[in-house]
């Protein structure tokens, strides 16, 4: 689809706008400094921007963050939007009155850059930006072009981005020969056979979503099966990453329901002829070697959240697991709190049941969202050195052991604005939500087109998502409505 | 030339390159010219969207695996050292290395080095290909002797192996005015003749280092 810079906001070339444009960004500060100065920045914001917008690209294809009207949240600094926007609110109460002061700058230029902050919002660019833009793609012009059909959907273009990408090489000479001579509707037909052979292909299995999966797993050798790490004769293997490659590469292919990622409560071993074998049971470790099975008892288990190597690597000493959860949320949900993306505070967060200060102001914003998550993965043990056995373990009793101020906070689980009571539940939310099903998306939209979806992408982006439940979650269903996009097609 | 500059350009010069000989052809096919004399050729169409991805270094590796029949550790050994395309040069080459450097995502652009390190893997490839050919049952270079002079450009078996490495590596046939261009190979700076060994080789290097190569 083709998004189209509408005529009447070309950007304005005047003299008042010539010399305003550079003070723009100071005249807000300014501004807002004196119209609010006890004003700071509100988590909630983003919230209310998405019900205010439920349609913007930020809010379904994207993850908004609060850079949307800051240039910094500690300390507070606005961009030229969100000083709009302060203004607006003119001091009122923020949460009653944002969504009114947001459709009352709509029609506003704020950034100065010709179009305006509604026209921008329903873009996907930044209102607060004035370089955030996006330009309509060029009509195609001149004589055709002998090799690609220029503007639209190439099929031959398009079999061999599917060779490459899927398969691992190019098509042969002979192949691509062939493909040229089959009639339209065939080669659409061939484009989709080529694909779901290569989705079987070892090169997809083994190479291409195993590299997907490295940001996921984050495998370290020395603490793996193949350490050279050795005293008195043990070799230090604390877990065994690959017990989560081939939990990833099972769910990703074979119209597998990919919210197994999160929910599955089995494990995919190697049967004597080196094929996948799934396992319902627990793995022992080993001989020789501290960890590197699967000791979980299975109703405790939430997919690659709960693998022996997720469990250590990001809980290792933490009484609260904050980085697990920070990494289960940015992974497999695409929001990095980091980022400030997917902040979702909870009322009377965060209450540093730990004191380690993630009370204090800098820090609350995203605590507010990531204590809530990290009280559900507790009870699993990272590295007990007094108790090497109960690496990996649940123990319904470590937040009591290891956290002092449990039994009084007696703290809530919550995750996407949801309680839960355990790692397993909040897993299965996860799962069943659209942040995981865009992040689906999003990490094979990426591969397969190598940018993030563009303004004229996300129509196709959205649709491949969430397509997702009718697809039965299976990855392989998405890639066939991926190749047929115009995102992936049209040269 | 920055990265930037280089993902602009790219795509639109892999397309022209694709399809004409720099702009000077006059070839009615490849200019779309109607058959008016005198008047400047229509540009052709060039990409609307323009967003070509990089062969990183496993689909480098495959491509030319295929192309030129070899086996994985036959494309590009780096001094004995290990594999260029996915020990050595992978970080170049837009590959990760977890295990290693804890680098779980490919680098998004292409480093400084990877024009010359792209240069040294085809390079290596032809080369590998060359030597395997000219000790046993020629595989690609059938229509050369490669233990004499190279073809003159008039020879048949110069055409026939120009088109065979467009075949193998561009999966098209070559263009007139790209059998021309090649033409220049086949003769060293002074106007003597190469061998035919080093005429495969820089034949396979120049079409394996085309940006409609090296780019998708």
């Amino acid at each position: 689809m083709q998004t189209a810079r509408p005529p009447h906001s070309q950007p304005p070339v005047s003299l008042v706008h010539r010399l305003s444009l550079p003070f723009i960004p100071l005249l807000a500060f300014i501004g807002v400094g004196l119209a609010a100065a006890d004003a700071a920045a509100r988590p909630t914001g983003p919230r209310i921007f998405c019900e205010t917008y439920a349609d913007a690209p930020e809010c379904t294809g994207r993850s908004i963050t609060c850079q949307k009207c800051h240039v910094s949240t500690q300390p507070v600094a606005w961009n030229v939007y969100g000083g709009a926007l302060l203004g607006a609110l003119g001091g009122d109460e923020f949460d009653a009155n944002i969504a009114a002061a947001l459709v009352e700058i709509e029609d506003d230029d704020s950034d100065g850059d010709g179009l305006s902050n509604r026209e921008e919002i329903d873009l996907g660019t930044d209102p607060g930006d004035p370089l955030s833009q996006w330009m309509p793609r060029p009509t195609p012009e001149g004589a055709d072009n002998p090799r690609y059909a220029i503007g639209e959907y190439d099929p031959s273009y398009a079999y061999k981005r599917v060779h490459l990408l899927f398969c691992g090489s190019s098509p042969a000479y002979e192949q691509t020969e062939a493909f040229a001579d089959l009639s339209g509707e065939s080669q659409l037909s061939e484009i989709h056979d080529t694909l779901a052979d290569c989705l079987k292909s070892d090169f997809w299995i083994d190479e291409a979503l195993v590299s997907l999966a490295h940001p996921k797993i984050r495998p370290v050798k020395a603490f793996g099966t193949a350490t050279d790490v050795e005293i008195g004769g043990y070799r230090i293997v604390l877990a065994d990453y690959d017990w989560d490659y081939r939990l990833w590469q099972y769910v990703l292919t074979g119209d597998r329901d990919a919210r197994e990622l999160l929910t599955a409560q089995y494990h995919i071993g190697l049967d004597d002829a080196g094929e996948w074998k799934r396992i319902d049971s627990t793995v022992p470790n080993p001989p020789m070697a501290f960890g590197g099975g699967q000791l979980l008892a299975a109703e405790h288990r939430a997919g690659m959240l709960t693998t022996q190597w997720n469990l250590f690597l990001n809980i290792m000493f933490a009484a609260l697991p904050r980085v697990a959860a920070g990494h289960a949320y940015r992974e497999y949900l695409g929001l990095d709190l980091s980022q400030n993306q997917g902040i979702k505070p909870v009322a009377g967060e965060p209450l540093d049941i730990d004191a380690k200060g993630v009370d204090a102001e800098v820090c609350a914003q995203c605590h507010s969202t990531l204590d809530p998550l990290s009280y559900a993965f507790a009870a699993y043990e990272g590295i007990d050195l007094n108790n090497l056995k109960y690496t990996g373990q649940y123990r319904p009793t470590r937040p009591l052991e290891r956290i002092p101020g449990w039994a009084e906070a007696e703290p809530e689980f919550v995750v996407l604005e949801q309680k839960i009571d355990s790692l397993v539940e909040l897993a299965g939310v996860m799962a069943q939500s659209r942040e995981f099903q865009r992040n689906l998306g999003h990490i094979f939209f990426v591969y397969a087109l190598g940018h993030e979806p563009l303004p004229d992408e996300i129509d196709e982006f959205d649709a491949i998502w969430t397509a997702l439940p009718g697809d039965g979650f299976s990855i392989n269903r998405m890639l066939h409505r991926l190749v047929d996009t115009d995102a992936f097609g049209v040269p | 030339m920055t990265t930037r500059t280089l993902h602009i350009l790219l795509p639109v010069l892999m397309l022209a390159s694709a399809c004409r000989d720099g702009g000077t052809s006059t070839s009615t096919e490849e200019t779309g010219d109607t058959g008016s004399t005198g008047a400047e050729p229509e540009p052709l169409q060039r990409a609307q969207r323009g967003e070509l991805q990089w062969k990183r270094n496993a689909a480098l590796q495959h491509d030319l695996m295929r192309a030129l029949e070899l086996p994985e550790d036959g494309v590009c050994d780096e001094l004995g050292r290990g594999s260029c395309t996915r020990e050595v040069h992978h970080i170049s080459l837009g590959g990760a290395d977890p295990l290693r450097i804890g680098l779980y995502k490919p680098l998004p652009d292409t480093l400084v080095s990877t024009p010359i390190v792209l240069d040294r893997v085809v390079m290596s490839a032809c080369v590998n290909r060359a030597n395997l050919d000219r000790g046993a049952a020629p595989v690609v270079f059938t229509d050369l002797d490669l233990g004499a002079a190279a073809p003159s450009p008039d020879d048949k078996a110069f055409t026939a192996t120009v088109t065979t490495l467009y075949r193998r590596l561009l999966q098209r046939d070559p263009e007139p005015s790209e059998l021309t261009t090649l033409e220049a190979l086949t003769v060293d700076a002074a106007g003597e003749p190469v061998t035919a060994h080093d005429f495969a080789v820089l034949a396979c290097f120049t079409v394996g280092t085309t940006s409609e190569f090296l780019f998708f």
